[in-house]
């Protein structure tokens, strides 16, 4: 398993539509993903769980990767929240 | 009880938003902005033509629906005339009926793992979006008291 932790630096957070591209990012891969902020874990496989985390700009949550292809799901979230989030 | 066909993981998933009047074009358009344009999502937005009732869209929207596929109906209110003709003219084995619908509970079920059975992604997502309900100013003031507290 691959845990990375990510500063959220979008002013606005993970909002519906960043969050949705998570979910379809998520569906590449065969790896489980799951995104902790606090003591809640939740796998990204479902909008409203991600949206459930209330993640704000400036905010720091550990990704999970777990699975054969954990090294290239890794790579693709680590893109997604180190530059595509802030885009969008 | 449940649609038979849970077990099939290759089934094509369509949808029908069923309003009275033009909400179901409002879900639609608000949906192509959130998570993009979907194929096989059908509008009925009845009572808006008098020369269409919801039984003609219904049959031409299910004449595009096979056996191979599943069909997701979302509509506005139980209870509800929509709901009801919905019930009457397509309740068959592959189709699931839900109503009370609103835009967390439908961009939920839209983005599910297709292989996941369709019965446990309705439960799952309708519990998640009857908690998208919330008295927001009421979680704030919620929130500041913790944050006083701490």
């Amino acid at each position: 398993m691959i845990t990375t932790d990510y500063i959220i630096t979008a002013p606005q957070g993970m909002h519906a539509r960043p969050a949705t591209n998570l979910v379809k990012l998520g569906k590449n891969f065969q790896s489980v993903i799951s995104l902790k902020k606090g003591e809640k874990t939740v796998r990204i496989n479902s909008l409203l769980n991600i949206l459930s985390l209330s993640i704000k700009g400036g905010e720091t949550i550990s990704v999970m990767v777990d699975g054969e292809d954990e090294a290239d799901a890794a790579t693709a979230i680590g893109l997604f929240f180190t530059q595509q989030l802030k885009d969008q | 009880m449940y649609p038979v066909h849970d077990m099939h993981t290759e089934r094509t998933r369509k949808f029908i938003i069923a309003t009275h009047g033009t909400l179901a074009a409002g879900i639609k358009s608000s949906l192509d902005i959130i998570i993009g344009a979907m194929e096989n999502v059908f509008l009925i937005q009845a009572y808006v033509d008098e020369n269409v009732t919801v039984e003609d869209e219904l049959k031409a929207i299910l004449a595009q629906v096979t056996d191979d596929d599943d069909l997701v109906i979302f509509t506005d209110i139980l209870g509800g005339s929509v709901t009801n003709q919905v019930l009457q003219h397509a309740l068959r084995s592959n189709v699931y009926i839900i109503s009370g619908v609103n835009l967390p509970l439908i961009m939920e079920i839209m983005l599910a793992d297709t292989g996941t059975p369709l019965n446990e992604i309705i439960e799952e997502s309708i519990n998640n979006a009857k908690e998208q309900m919330v008295f927001v100013n009421k979680l704030l003031t919620a929130e500041n008291k913790e944050d006083q507290d701490d």
